[in-house]
């Protein structure tokens, strides 16, 4: 990618490929996999499960190094994990030992934040996704749902510049989703940050998307790059849209049509 | 008694449960039947109710029993003594060094391979160089139950750390935690859980290994009390010493779990 790109995009993810050795001899999870999230934008990765989607995360998290090609972030290479890149993972990450609020709170005292003004901080952001009065509740208290909650309300008091969102509402049944979805996408208008979401869900990310990549396995790749032109904001009745539809059928195609190669390539590959 | 009293401080407020004493009353009434039936010799097992009074003359002195009449708190306190040291000691080296173990690979490697050929060990192995070395009394029981409780406790400490859930980690990095943030904030609360079952181990081997420290002829001490009485022929007073210390270290042990209780963060014990 030319250093114009580099520069100008919030994220850069530069011809990456990761490798993971093993005792069978190793496999590619990603192979030569670019793409660009600009400033501000909301972004998904859509693909099956195991196409590399949580490695391609890890890379932009900085929790894990390429084996080939580059990830940059505001123009500089990505070297570890940092507070500019906010992550929300797929299983609970709270802290069981804090409480709510001592989780949003975390990274504030990090940061050397005075006790009393990090607490008004943290109450700010368990307002803002609607825990104001479970700031004293522990993890373990909490339902699925209201945990992602204070997983977003945690992350967001960090003031990151870019969230990274590993199938975050995977686990929850499908109201709770919704609710969601909505919640994120008021956030995102809100507090504008730059938010990379993968997903094997071809609605959720059709539906928070401006631009999806559509990602196939073996070795985890970007076959396409779908804009998403649906107005916003987005209401439920987006999910039940033509345009919507449109899209998702397009989508569907390319998956369906990458996962019957992968298993006639398998078959050539194994005879038995 | 130890269990009437255990379990009186834990649940005070609700219905006695009475099930725990089902067994302890049973033993206690076969051996009633055997000592009243007179089927076993007094110089073996003494009955109940002489085992009793003993009981109460080794605490209060009313009874003028014999030699060790109302010398109980003296001898406690110094066997109480002796464990606290002891496991005081096996605590502050055996926590910090196994939670090093615990996140660092080249600490691992530097302990580990020591660690685990002394631990082969038996404790009992440790007594004759721990009297050429500290003489007899007071500080050869404290190595010894030192050295003893340090094991499960460094062990524990070590598996507590090694086992923090990966994701901690990252979500702390990325929420701008340094390598000693991780170490304070993330590692120890996230370890304290599997540390104090570390902690509630050693100090049961910190009673068993007292008595192994107090039966090579220190003055005072229940385990002293113990082998004296024996070479009096004195059966009493032995088993009044073993009930001494099933009571003590009972109690030792709950005041730990409320000790740790109150360090551990709630809903997370």
């Amino acid at each position: 990618m030319d250093t114009g790109t580099i520069q100008s995009c919030h994220i850069v993810i530069d011809k990456v490929g990761k490798y993971f050795a093993n005792e069978n001899g190793g496999l590619w999870a990603l192979r030569d996999l670019s793409l660009c999230v600009r400033r501000g934008e909301f972004l998904c990765v859509v693909g099956p499960s195991g196409c590399g989607k949580t490695t391609l995360l890890s890379l932009v998290a900085g929790f894990d190094t390429p084996t080939e090609g580059q990830v940059y972030c505001s123009g500089q290479p990505v070297t570890g994990p940092g507070p500019d890149r906010g992550v929300i993972f797929q299983e609970d990450a709270l802290f069981p030992w804090l409480s709510v609020a001592g989780n949003v709170c975390y990274a504030l005292h990090r940061r050397g934040i005075p006790r009393r003004q990090a607490t008004q901080q943290a109450m700010h952001f368990l307002e803002l996704v609607g825990l104001q009065e479970f700031a004293a509740y522990f993890p373990g208290q909490l339902s699925g749902g209201m945990k992602q909650r204070a997983a977003l309300a945690r992350v967001l008091a960090n003031r990151p510049q870019a969230l990274l969102m590993d199938e975050p509402f995977g686990a929850l049944d499908a109201l709770s989703r919704m609710e969601m979805q909505q919640l994120l996408l008021t956030i995102w208008r809100e507090l504008a940050p730059t938010i990379l979401f993968v997903t094997h869900d071809v609605d959720e990310a059709i539906f928070l998307a401006d631009r999806v990549y559509v990602m196939t396995a073996r070795p985890g790749r970007i076959c396409r790059q779908l804009q998403v032109p649906l107005p916003r904001p987005r209401t439920a009745e987006v999910l039940t849209s033509q345009g919507l539809m449109d899209i998702k059928h397009e989508v569907l195609n390319l998956l369906l049509e990458a996962n019957a190669q992968a298993h006639s390539r398998q078959r050539i590959v194994n005879p038995l | 008694m130890a269990d009437r009293i255990a379990s009186r401080s834990v649940s005070s407020r609700r219905r006695l449960d009475w099930l725990p004493f089902v067994l302890p009353a049973a033993v206690g009434l076969a051996w009633a039947t055997l000592s009243y039936a007179g089927r076993v010799p007094e110089y073996l097992l003494p009955a109940p109710g002489q085992v009793a009074v003993t009981a109460a003359d080794f605490v209060t002195g009313l009874w003028h029993c014999g030699p060790y009449s109302g010398t109980f708190i003296r001898h406690a306190l110094a066997s109480i003594e002796r464990v606290a040291l002891g496991f005081s000691l096996a605590t502050v080296v055996g926590v910090p060094l196994g939670l090093l173990t615990g996140c660092s690979d080249a600490a691992r490697r530097v302990l580990d391979l020591t660690v685990h050929s002394v631990r082969a060990i038996p404790g009992i192995g440790w007594l004759p160089i721990a009297m050429v070395w500290f003489g007899i009394g007071t500080p050869t029981t404290v190595f010894l139950i030192a050295l003893a409780a340090f094991f499960p406790i460094y062990v524990n400490a070590a598996l507590g750390a090694r086992s923090v859930r990966p994701l901690w980690i990252r979500a702390a990095q990325m929420l701008g935690a340094s390598r000693r943030d991780l170490f304070v904030t993330v590692i120890i609360p996230a370890a304290l859980p599997t540390v104090a079952d570390g902690l509630r181990l050693g100090l049961g081997i910190s009673w068993a290994y007292l008595v192994l420290g107090e039966l090579t002829g220190v003055p005072d001490g229940l385990g002293a009390v113990m082998m004296d009485a024996r070479m009096m022929g004195y059966v009493q007073i032995i088993l009044v010493a073993m009930l001494s210390i099933a009571i003590l270290g009972r109690l030792s042990d709950l005041a730990l779990m409320a000790l740790l209780r109150r360090l551990l963060p709630p809903r997370f014990a």
